[in-house]
This record gives structure tokens, C-alpha cells and sequence, in this order.
């Protein structure tokens, strides 16, 4: 069974998932998958298509902007475009780490053969100026990006798509709670972009969709 | 003062007093936006600043209705 991963890395934010996304690609290797990883400037229309085409990968993962109509690869140029090649996810199990996606494209796709992991509106990625420099010390951007990676990892240990966005809300709702009780300054700054992020994760489709190696 | 200004000068308060290491990306930009950027936005009532002020009324309500 094979696994796609688009890892755009042209800007601030995407250099951020690009980074915390690097162990899952690892990840899915080490739980034998055949692994596709497609990064910065290959992250584009054409290569995807092609590789998507050729390949027909069971699990997808985007990272990049996005609109509901829209996600976006290397430099923001379009990947997948709802009513032009959104057809190209069925029969999939996709995840967009991307901003409202599963409110266009998400229901477009999403059928009894496909999952659609999403969020339905923006997501919000906090950092710490501090840890500017170094992403893998920043504590504040982990608290936004690892239920997300928690999610892929579920994904790909075989759980199914809703259990797998049980566990990340799970893990997010905890994140929450332990910054409301966190004393330094900039906790509760946080909070309101990370419990939207838990209101707008959604699974469309195909909510017991599973991977098997 | 309509209750949109009203709200926005509330958030612009919970915005000014925001820690000053903070920085939040929404939407598409690909940068993060620090304190000072994030109340422009709001200010200026941008799609982003829009945003911010739905994100933050959301939580303030699911404060007051005891969801977090």
C-alpha cells in the first residue's frame, strides 16, 4: 500500500509543517509502506497529478494554504482545485493540513470510498519569537502541530479516519487545558486560535476508512 | 458605538495585552503576525483581523458557557 506526503517549504508557515512533518514520512516508511514524498519544488500540479495517477496512493497528506476551493503547493500554485481535479482524492484516505479545505473540496470528495480529514475553516499556528530560530525547540508551535502529526500517526498504525481525529481532538483539548494552568505570560494568548483549531478538524466521507501495510 | 465596534474594541484590548514573544499565523499568509501586526489587522478590519475577532468571540463564548 502506498502513501503520498506534499511538503511545500517556500514560506514561514509551511517551512513549520514541513519541518514536523519530516518524522511522519519516516514514520510510514518504518511501518512498511511504500512512501511517495513529494517536497518543495516538486510539490507541484503536474508532479502530484502524475505521481497520484500513476500510483494511486491510499493515503495522501497535504500540507500547504488552502481555501475551500483550493490547496495550494511549492510557491502557492494550485494542487488540487474543487470542480477541475478534485476527482483525482476518491477513494482515498486524505488529510490537508491546510486552512477550510474540507469545506469545499473535503465534500466534494468525501463518498462512501473516501475519507476527508480536514478543517473547515482557518487553521491557526502559534510560535514563540523566542524559538524563531530553531522550530524543533518551539513548545508553543508543537502544542498546534502535534495533534496533527498524532492523527497521521494513528492513520497509519490502522486505526480508522475518525478514531484517528478522536485522538488529535483528544490531544488538542489536553494541550488546552494544560496551557489554562500554565502561570508564564504567554499561555493563555494561545488558547482561543488553538480551541478554534479543535472546533474545525473535521472527517468527511468515509468515517471507518483504514490503511493496512 | 454599534455592538461590531464594540466587539472589535474588546478584542483589540485582549490583543494588546498579548505576550510580547507571541506570533500567530492564520489563513494564508505565510508569515506570523506579532501582536502589533494582529490588532493592524483587526483595526483595519481585514479578512485576517475579521477572522481573529470570530476566533476570539468563540472562545470568550465557550468560556462564558463553561465548553472549556
Amino acid at each position: 500500500m502506498k502513501t503520498l506526503f506534499v511538503r511545500p517549504s517556500h514560506d514561514d508557515v509551511v517551512s513549520y509543517l514541513y519541518f514536523y512533518s519530516k518524522e511522519l514520512v519516516e514514520e510510514s516508511r518504518k511501518r512498511n509502506f511504500e512512501t511517495l514524498n513529494k517536497e518543495k519544488k516538486d510539490a507541484t500540479q503536474k508532479i502530484i497529478s502524475d505521481i497520484i495517477l500513476k500510483n494511486e496512493p491510499a493515503f495522501i497528506m497535504f500540507n500547504g494554504h488552502g481555501s475551500p476551493n483550493i490547496i495550494c503547493g511549492h510557491n502557492d500554485g494550485f494542487i488540487i482545485i474543487k470542480g477541475n481535479n478534485h476527482g483525482l482524492l476518491k477513494n482515498k484516505i486524505v488529510y490537508s493540513l491546510s486552512c477550510s479545505s474540507a469545506a469545499g473540496i473535503g465534500k466534494a470528495v468525501a463518498d462512501k470510498n473516501t475519507a476527508f480529514i480536514g478543517y473547515t475553516d482557518e487553521f491557526a499556528l502559534g510560535m514563540d519569537v523566542d524559538c524563531q530560530a530553531s522550530i524543533h525547540r518551539d513548545k508553543r508551535a508543537r502544542l498546534f502541530l502535534e495533534p496533527s502529526n498524532l492523527l497521521v500517526k494513528s492513520l497509519l498504525k490502522g486505526n480508522s479516519a475518525v478514531e484517528a481525529v478522536e485522538k488529535a481532538k483528544r490531544m488538542m483539548k489536553e494541550n488546552i487545558s494544560r496551557l489554562r494552568t500554565e502561570h508564564s505570560d504567554d499561555a493563555k494568548d494561545y488558547l482561543p486560535f488553538l480551541f478554534n483549531n479543535y472546533l474545525i478538524l473535521e472527517v468527511l466521507g468515509e468515517k471507518n476508512a483504514r490503511l493496512q501495510a | 458605538m454599534t455592538q461590531e465596534e464594540m466587539v472589535r474594541k474588546i478584542i483589540l484590548e485582549r490583543l494588546k495585552a498579548m505576550a510580547p514573544n507571541v506570533k500567530i499565523a492564520l489563513g494564508s499568509k505565510g508569515e506570523f503576525l506579532d501582536r502589533d501586526a494582529l490588532m493592524k489587522e483587526v483595526q483595519n478590519s481585514t479578512q485576517v483581523g475579521k477572522k481573529i475577532v470570530e476566533i476570539q468571540m468563540r472562545y470568550l463564548r465557550a468560556l462564558k458557557e463553561g465548553i472549556v
